[in-house]
């Protein structure tokens, strides 16, 4: 089934409240079915515009559920666009890709096979073969281009679509869930951390693991000790993408260095420096909590996108295979004006990466003891919701 | 080899510059994770009295234009902010316990540059 035949307002109605079935995480068939009809006909984000900032600069994403890799490349009419990194004459990589994600930058905007030299400009068209008069008169530089990808930006966020088909436009994908974030400065916020690991899990259960608040109080007792109360609120659905705002009520008084770098910093989601701004544009915080800690939101189906004030952080979860996850997390904030501040940062950034050390722990475990196969059901409370209405949608479109 | 210097007012803390004053996160990272827990807490209880006036000193430079003597002193600083957490909030423990094993962390940070801090 395609987004457009769901109806949406039905799925929300009927989302029930009894326990939900482990074997979509299990079952290797869901997941051969959940890239054909999910990861190949969705809008991905792959990358954000401030990584190719200038014309000639590329990405090359590496997609091993798709078996390609993809090349993301800004050309010198500034536009974005994506090839499959494929080269035309016998199929080598145009660009070799060492790593899941790899950065480039080419002054003259093109690409050039390192195989035979075959080069490519920024619009994929092959704009070079070296002896091209020793090919045949029916071989067409014009018909050889590099196999495009469909591409669109939103709010700085890169997309692609790999569908053979021409799919439903990007922003008519992302629907309302992009008027909720309308107006945030996701690309102003341009200074951060990213952090990178393979997982043995499935993919669902890393973004599962990220979506509720309720593991708080537990698992984040270490790094998150400072938050003595945290739920969410003004959960809303749109479409296949979901939000909801964190609230945090905190401690009154922090430990004597953390009390330091909070008080100087720029950003900090844990902090009774926080300064707790309960408006936001667009629909961010719809309830205005006034302890409003963040918006936390999927981007259907596997970006986790979370926006604070002065901050926003993304999630995502790449499936390798049916037990086998490319975990990406990537941490934003204002751009550091002195000294302090790259201290402050520095603070706020050892923080997050510990309560992120804290949650992957947990993706592993799920997925090795979902397969002993001992539990048919899981139980979702309340405020598990966007993880209900997640395997709702999936259970849909692999249907 | 590194010039070891500090500024003359903060004398006091050359002897943990050539351990601590680490210009990397990943060798802060790995400094703090292979220490001993009480070499953690020696750092943090000497570096705590002195911090603020570091931020402070600090501050009287542009953004990424620091001498040796001062660069060395940030980096002093920024191994406390990985001291202090540690020692703060998982009780002086040298690992975040009951969690992720740390080493398959891959820090992206210092590859990608649109998001590394503006320091140049």
């Amino acid at each position: 089934m395609y987004y457009e035949k769901i109806d949406f307002d039905d799925l929300e109605r009927n989302l029930g409240t009894g326990s939900v079935p482990t074997s979509p995480y299990t079952c290797p068939e869901q997941y051969d079915r959940e890239i054909e009809n999910i990861f190949k006909k969705s809008w991905l984000k792959v990358a954000i515009t401030n990584e190719i900032p200038n014309p000639g600069d590329y990405k090359v994403k590496r997609l091993d559920f798709a078996k390609t890799s993809v090349i993301i490349i800004r050309g010198k009419d500034n536009i974005v666009r994506a090839f499959h990194n494929v080269c035309s004459h016998r199929g080598n990589k145009v660009v070799p890709d060492e790593d899941y994600e790899i950065y480039g930058k080419n002054r003259a905007a093109v690409l050039s096979c390192r195989f035979h030299g075959w080069v490519f400009d920024a619009a994929g068209k092959l704009v070079s073969v070296p002896l091209e008069g020793q090919f045949p008169p029916c071989f067409e530089k014009s018909e050889n281009g590099l196999a495009p990808i469909h591409c669109d930006v939103w709010a700085g966020f890169v997309f692609i679509n790999l569908d053979s088909e021409k799919p439903q436009p990007l922003l008519e994908y992302l629907g309302a869930y992009a008027d909720h974030f309308a107006g945030f400065p996701f690309e102003a916020l341009n200074q951060g951390f990213s952090y990178h690991t393979i997982l043995e899990t499935n993919w669902k259960i890393g973004i599962d693991a990220f979506a509720e608040a309720y593991h708080v109080a537990t698992l984040h007792a270490g790094s998150l000790g400072n938050v003595s109360k945290c739920g969410v609120d003004g959960v809303r659905f749109y479409g296949p993408h979901k939000t909801c705002s964190v609230y945090f009520d905190m401690q009154p008084k922090h430990p004597p260095l953390a009390e330091i770098a909070n008080r100087r910093a720029t950003s900090n989601l844990a902090s009774i420096y926080q300064e707790k701004q309960s408006e936001f544009s667009g629909n961010i915080n719809p309830n205005k909590l006034p302890n409003f800690a963040f918006e936390l939101s999927i981007c259907f189906p596997n970006l986790l996108l979370h926006v604070a004030k002065d901050t926003w952080f993304t999630h995502q979860f790449w499936p390798l295979s049916h037990g086998r996850t490319l975990w990406e997390g990537r941490f934003y904030c204002p751009p550091s004006r002195k000294h302090s501040d790259v201290f402050a940062a520095e603070y706020a950034h050892i923080l997050g990466r510990s309560a992120w050390l804290e949650d992957t722990g947990t993706m592993e475990n799920t997925f090795s003891a979902l397969l002993s196969g001992a539990k048919k059901h899981q139980w979702l409370m309340d405020e598990e919701v966007l993880i209900r209405h997640q395997l709702a949608v999936i259970e849909k479109l692999v249907a | 080899m590194m010039n070891e210097s500090l500024p003359s007012k903060f004398q006091e803390l050359a002897p943990y510059v050539k351990e601590w004053a680490l210009a990397t996160e990943n060798a802060r990272h790995k400094k703090r994770s292979s220490c001993t827990p009480e070499e953690l807490r020696d750092f943090y209880d000497t570096m705590l009295p002195h911090i603020e006036g570091i931020l402070d000193y600090l501050d009287t430079f542009p953004l990424g234009q620091l001498p040796q003597a001062e660069q060395n002193l940030l980096n002093l600083a920024l191994s406390m902010a990985h001291a202090g957490l540690f020692i703060e909030v998982y009780r002086g423990k040298t690992y975040v316990p009951h969690a992720f094993a740390e080493d398959r962390f891959i820090t992206d940070a210092e590859t990608i540059k649109t998001i590394r801090p503006t320091l140049d």
